[in-house]
């Protein structure tokens, strides 16, 4: 419903149509180059036109020994290799899909709490948009 | 279900159970909501109560973090201690393996024991214990 507030919990992140379960928070930072062409035809401020684009997803992995999905991403963190058709979509499958490289392949050891992977995906390439129709 | 969890691990602990008084013959302890002993069970005795926690889960499982207050209640006679007692059930406890129903528990960790006298004067430990658990 428009207007409707929505919690992290909702939304799904999937390798492929493989649901990363384990998952707790999740961010996906775009971002743009900014490049600046200021002249002095700009009044006294800067301007800027748009440079290239990039994303990623950062993810908390709750550790479980022998979880396929972890080990697939450990797989293609230490063999270089990419990931395939992960996706970051709404409740309602309205997101983004891309292909990425596993950059950050973190594990988390407190002596008192859960073992956690941080893991940072990143994108190759522009993030196609998803509807549930497309 | 996580308080009676807890229950399970400390009652099949024989170091545990050696040092407790007795309820209907069985180890006096206790998981009513009330965090009381029957009036007729003996000293030792011990309540297991779940007292609050937080939020804990994944995208794929709901879960929580489950504060557990363990109450050693024991004699008030003088020479008579359960210091010994409250020790053992942190070191029970603590790095634990529970099965709650209906649930994984992920890690359990207990304080160290904290006084905890009641009003008339019965001598008490709590030991307050967290686990974190996913729903199966």
């Amino acid at each position: 419903m428009a207007g409707e507030g929505t919690a992290g919990f909702d939304f799904v992140l999937k390798i492929g149509s493989d649901e990363v379960g384990r998952a707790r928070d999740v961010t996906v930072p775009m971002t743009r180059d900014e490049l600046e062409d200021t002249d002095r035809s700009n009044d006294g401020f800067k301007s800027f036109i748009a440079g290239l684009g990039e994303w990623q997803v950062d993810l908390e992995l709750l550790y479980e020994s022998g979880n396929t999905i972890q080990d697939s991403i450990e797989s293609a963190f230490l063999n270089g290799t990419g990931l395939s058709d992960v996706s970051v979509l709404d409740q309602n499958g309205v997101g983004f899909i891309g292909d990425f490289i596993v950059i950050n392949f973190t594990r988390n050891e407190p002596l008192n709490d859960v073992v956690t992977h941080t893991v940072t995906l990143k994108g190759c390439g522009k993030p196609t948009k998803v509807t549930p129709a497309s | 279900m996580i308080a009676e969890a807890i229950y399970n691990l400390l009652n099949a602990e024989s170091t545990v159970t050696d040092l407790l008084g007795k309820y209907e013959n069985e180890p006096a302890i206790f998981t009513f909501d009330q965090g009381v002993a029957p009036s007729d069970a003996t000293v030792p005795h011990i309540s297991i109560m779940e007292v609050g926690g937080g939020e804990f889960g994944t995208r794929g499982s709901q879960g929580a973090e489950v504060l557990i207050q363990i109450d050693i209640w024991g004699s008030n006679k003088l020479g008579e201690s359960i210091r010994p007692l409250a020790w053992r059930v942190k070191e029970v406890v603590d790095r634990g393996r529970i099965t709650p129903v209906g649930y994984t528990s992920l890690l359990l960790v207990a304080d160290p024991p904290q006084r905890n006298d009641d009003r008339e004067g019965f001598p008490g430990y709590r030991v307050i214990a967290r686990t974190k658990v996913l729903k199966n």
